[in-house]
């Protein structure tokens, strides 16, 4: 039977990672990722917005332009600090996933390991097709690394002010809570710099460096204490 | 207007409005919080607007008062009878002189409800029964609710909207292009429920542009005969500007379209304006709505699956303490895993349906069957019965249940009669009929059918179609009264050509005789082609399960016999995994752990093992090493049957000792985080083997000491805590879970009801890390506070010190130190 597909390109090694396993990963737990992974795909109906802004530079601030969003911080600032746009986006697996990790929780807590796990690296993949969709639309384009609220010092109380610009209860399905938690949980917003395609080819050095993967240990706040900065090299 | 006149009214064609959002950002007004603000900041801009669509044709124009709802206004000034009351006036101004309605707009609460989310039914319907007193009291003509994503919000908004007004309720669901809710309803099932609770006419709004809405339109006007409402966007945004873009043209021809299914009421959602509106006015002006077929479909539903009775089903059954002390226990201490565990297996096993009764002495029906159905409904998706004589438990319990229910049941006798039919027509249930009444259960199938005429005739009288019946002819068993099963035959036959759908338990029928499940399966196979669609069954039970699956395909009711195939293509791949796991473990066991490749449900019977106490306790602790459930169980079975073993003695000699080797090598890094908890999970089925026993001998529990564990208000993060939760059940300690986003009150309660010496709270993000704090120094008045250990990702050592927390449990093994510390063991 045909199954189709919903999220290409899962890094399964990546979730495993996650599951507090490590590299070589013993064959048991490689069958059981890929068991799940086909479930996951079956499960899920992921749901995406995004939108592309000018940027405005005042102060300390960036403005998305036509909007009531400032980033504020130096996390914001260097990221866009070259950029003349903007791309706001937001993805989730949406509740049946939660749904689905609800039943395992109560039947096989190694299974809800590492189906939550799972959805974690799933959503990022999500994230990879927007930045992949966008870049379809808007072929003149090249998105630089994306970032969310949270990421250095990016603070997580934006969110509030991105779900009531977006309204993306009702664009999305995501809901924030007023501890500024996302539901369903495999949810996540970003934004991505907007660099003109010719500028980037012109400066090779850049462009290996906006190819690696999104996430940067460097700008994190959490780097001295995290496990996973041992296990997983970028 | 009366509800007569309105329904009237909707037999012709029905003009909505367009988008107010758009129209609002056209005229760039000064910034407001919420747009409702503009009704009484811009009291003329909002009527100039309303005035623009009733010019240009709508028959009903919604009042600015979408998100006018306490939960979304909580931080504003203004009170939420102000904003609707000049929501309404300003509309009312708009609409005088003319013959356009004004209707109170009903949006969502903005949260996201139980169980994925945190908002609770009951608050949810407060919270629309406010909004719904202001716009009565303000004068609105009618009620719309739309833009709903969620069944349940919805349920709790009409319910709000019947129980406190008498006007009339449109009611729009917003849907995507895949033919699903965000929170998965399908068509079937929002058509079911809110056909049952009484809306006045159903459709779909928001999100998809008219010709996406297309499909869909045409596949609801095919699921109910209530009038139906489309009101699409003016097409899909494009990203680079925020805008819509379709023209004019595209939306006139999806609009004809909807007009050939039969739509009586059209109008236009986000990015339409009056030019839509006009566009509409012309296609319908002096036109009448396309008569529709509806062949009516009956059945229940949760909030993603419909199960029509035309059909033939499976009800599980085994969600009931008759017979079972281990679920009677769980019922009594309130353990409503073990109950959700039972769903989920019945649905794995096949069921289509579950009956749920929760009724034994001692435990309170009209508290517990609420809380059984909400966390049934958490975690499986089947429709439910719900199977209670006490109508208060019935009640309570069909308010929360998102969907539409079956009661069972109701019976000839006058006191069912009185009780159970005006439940069953104020909530619109199917309702499973027993073919008995004062006199007992007749002896012939006239008698049986006489009683089956007067519960119809009586259900007729309160507004109950006889197709929501399902006739129970009674099963008795054919040792005591061998000519009854031809008479119960007979009975489900004659409904059956009253096309009256029949409901029948068959395990009766053979008790007392050799050989029972062949009798079972042949009388089951009987009443199957005597017309019986469902069947009261231990879904468990191959050989019934086996015998349905057949008839299915021989009534023609599996298509191509496509589920018939894949069962038993199933069966097969089953069977060969079960014989090789059984070897291995027979084999050397292995320096890693390994062989966690488990299948869930399997039930087979399993044969009996002649191996010696010795091997048995040898596989009990391979087993549990390597994550093997039911291999796990079944030894330790074994070894409680030999009676060589007490339950204690299996807990202390091999359960813990496996325990602690598999945390040994997880500190190794021998084994990883799965891999502990797969041996964990075994170790959890011994633990159901070993208190199934001790229930059935009465001899108590094992139980070393009790902890409460919980995720603090505001998360609703929970695999870490369950995690915990699950080493230190295997460890013999009782886990009180309190689940996530936990009030500290419910905490504190907790601790002082069950006199709690260890506590244990999670949180993942330094948001919630100040509801830990609060949680705790409540805890810290008690005069004896507990022992208070947390942990989660954001938790530190000195972090947890900063919060007056005792301990930082770093992760699942520490909380299991931490108990042996304080329980002192």
């Amino acid at each position: 039977m045909n199954k189709k597909v919903m999220i290409p390109g899962v890094d399964l090694d990546l979730a495993l990672i996650y599951s507090g396993c490590k590299k070589p990963f013993q064959n048991e737990l490689v069958m059981k990722m890929d068991q799940l992974h086909e479930e996951l795909q079956s499960s899920v109906m992921p749901k995406t917005y995004w939108r592309l802004f000018d940027l405005e530079f005042l102060d300390n601030k960036v403005a998305l332009k036509g909007t009531s969003i400032v980033l504020e911080g130096e996390l914001a600032a260097k990221r866009l600090q070259e950029c003349k746009q903007v791309v706001f986006m937001a993805g989730t697996l949406s509740i049946g996933f939660d749904q689905k990790l609800a039943s395992k929780s109560l039947v096989n807590a190694s299974d809800a390991l590492l189906f939550d796990s799972l959805g974690s690296s799933a959503i990022e993949s999500v994230m990879d097709q927007i930045e992949q969709e966008i870049q379809q639309d808007l072929p003149d384009i090249r998105l630089l690394p994306r970032f969310s609220c949270g990421y250095g010092d990016l603070p997580l109380k934006l969110q509030k002010d991105l779900f009531r610009e977006f309204d993306l209860s009702r664009k999305c399905g995501i809901y924030l809570s007023d501890s500024l938690m996302m539901n369903p949980t495999k949810s996540i917003t970003a934004f991505a710099g907007v660099k003109n395609q010719m500028i980037m080819d012109c400066c090779s050095m850049e462009t290996k460096i906006s190819k690696q993967k999104n996430h940067n240990c460097d700008e994190c706040t959490m780097k001295s204490k995290c496990e996973y900065s041992k296990t997983i090299s970028y | 207007m009366n509800k007569r006149e309105f329904k009237d009214r909707l037999k012709g064609f029905t003009l909505l409005d367009g988008a107010m959002g758009t129209m609002i950002q056209q005229r760039v007004l000064p910034y407001a919080e919420i747009p409702e603000l503009y009704n009484l900041r811009a009291p003329e801009v909002m009527q100039e607007i309303h005035k623009e669509y009733v010019d240009a044709g709508s028959d009903i124009i919604y009042a600015n008062t979408f998100g006018a709802n306490p939960l979304k206004i909580k931080d504003l000034n203004e009170s939420l009878e102000e904003i609707i009351q000049a929501g309404i006036q300003n509309a009312k101004e708009a609409v005088k002189g003319t013959d356009t309605l004004v209707a109170l707009d009903v949006g969502p609460t903005g949260q996201l409800l139980e169980p994925m989310g945190t908002l609770s039914f009951e608050a949810a319907y407060d919270a629309f029964a406010s909004v719904v007193k202001a716009g009565v009291k303000a004068g609105a003509d009618l009620i719309v609710i739309e833009t709903m994503t969620d069944l349940y919000e919805t349920k709790a908004a009409l319910l709000a909207a019947k129980e406190n007004s008498d006007l009339p309720v449109l009611v729009s669901m917003t849907f995507e292009a895949n033919g699903r809710t965000f929170t998965g309803c399908s068509l079937e099932a929002m058509a079911l429920t809110l056909e049952s609770l009484q809306a006045d006419a159903i459709g779909l709004n928001c999100s998809l542009g008219p010709s996406q809405m297309v499909e869909l339109i045409d596949k609801l006007s095919h699921l109910t005969s209530l009038p139906v409402l489309a009101k699409p966007n003016a097409g899909l945004p494009d990203p680079r500007t925020g805008k819509y873009a379709m023209s004019l043209q595209k939306f006139e021809e999806a609009a004809k379209k909807f007009i050939e299914s039969g739509v009586n009421l059209l109008g236009g959602c986000c990015g339409t304006n009056p030019e839509h509106i006009q566009i509409l006015e012309k296609l319908t002006e002096n036109k009448k709505p396309v008569s529709r077929d509806v062949t009516k479909r009956y059945g229940v539903c949760s909030a993603s699956k419909a199960f029509y009775s035309d059909q033939v089903g499976v009800v599980g059954e085994r969600i009931n303490p008759t017979g079972k002390k281990r679920f009677a226990k769980a019922l009594l201490d309130q353990d409503l895993d073990v109950i959700a565990r039972f769903a989920l297996e019945q649905k794995e096993a096949g069921a289509d349906l579950l009956d749920v009764n929760v009724g034994y002495p001692g435990v309170d029906e009209e508290v517990m069957l609420p809380a059984a159905i909400k966390k049934i409904q958490s975690v499986c998706d089947l429709p439910l019965i719900l199977d209670s004589s006490n109508p208060k438990a019935l009640e309570n319990g069909l308010r929360v249940v998102n969907g539409k229910a079956a009661i069972n049941s109701v019976n000839g006798k006058e006191e069912s009669l009185n009780t159970i039919l005006p439940i069953a027509a104020k909530y619109n249930t199917c309702l499973v009929a027993l073919c008995l009444d004062d006199e007992g259960i007749p002896e012939d199938a006239q008698k049986r059918i006489e009683i089956a005429k007067k519960i119809i005739d009586r259900a007729d009288q309160m507004g109950i179609d006889k197709k929501d019946l399902w006739i129970d002819a009674l099963t008795l068993t054919l040792s005591a009264q061998q000519d009854q099963a031809l008479e119960t035959l007979q009975t489900v036959e004659w409904a059956d050509l009253q096309g009256i759908p029949t409901i029948l338990g068959v395990s009766n029928i053979s008790f007392g005789l050799p050989l029972r499940i062949l009798i079972t399966q042949t009388f089951l196979i009987g009443a199957l082609s005597k017309g019986l669609r469902l069947a009261i069954i231990n879904p468990n039970t191959k050989e019934l399960m086996d015998a349905v699956a057949a008839f299915k395909v021989i009534n023609n009711q599996d298509k191509g016999a496509r589920a018939y195939i894949d069962r038993f293509a199933l069966q097969e791949q089953k069977s060969k995994e079960e014989s090789r796991r059984k070897a291995q473990l027979h084999k050397e066991p292995s320096e890693s752990a390994s062989g966690f490749l488990e299948v869930a449900g399997d039930h087979s019977n399993e044969s009996e093992n002649l191996n010696s106490p010795q091997s048995e306790s040898n596989d009990l602790i391979h087993a549990i090493k390597n994550g093997m459930e039911s291999e796990a169980a079944h030894a330790a079975r074994n070894l409680l049957n030999n009676a060589v073993c007490s339950e204690l003695d299996i807990t202390e000699k091999y359960l813990i000792p496996a325990l602690d080797q598999v945390g040994q090598d997880y500190e190794n890094g021998i084994l990883y985080l799965p891999q502990l908890l797969s041996a964990a999970g075994a170790a959890q089925k011994v633990f159901e083997v070993l208190k199934e026993s001790m229930a059935e001998k009465g001899t108590g529990s094992i139980q070393k000491g009790k902890i409460v564990l919980a995720t603090v208000k505001g998360d609703i993060h929970d695999i870490g805590k369950n995690i915990v939760k699950t080493l230190l059940e295997n460890y013999g300690y009782q886990v009180i879970d309190l689940g996530r986003d936990t009030d500290p009150q419910l905490v504190l309660e907790t601790v002082e009801k069950h006199q709690i010496r260890l506590v244990g709270l999670s949180a993942l993000m330094t948001t919630t890390i100040p509801s830990m704090e609060e949680t705790i120094a409540l805890l810290h008045t008690l005069k004896n506070p507990p022992v208070i250990m947390v942990g989660g990702a954001v938790l530190t050592q000195e972090a947890a010190k900063d919060i007056k927390a005792d301990y930082y449990a770093k992760d699942a093994r520490a909380s299991v130190a931490i108990a042996r510390k304080v329980f002192g063991q």
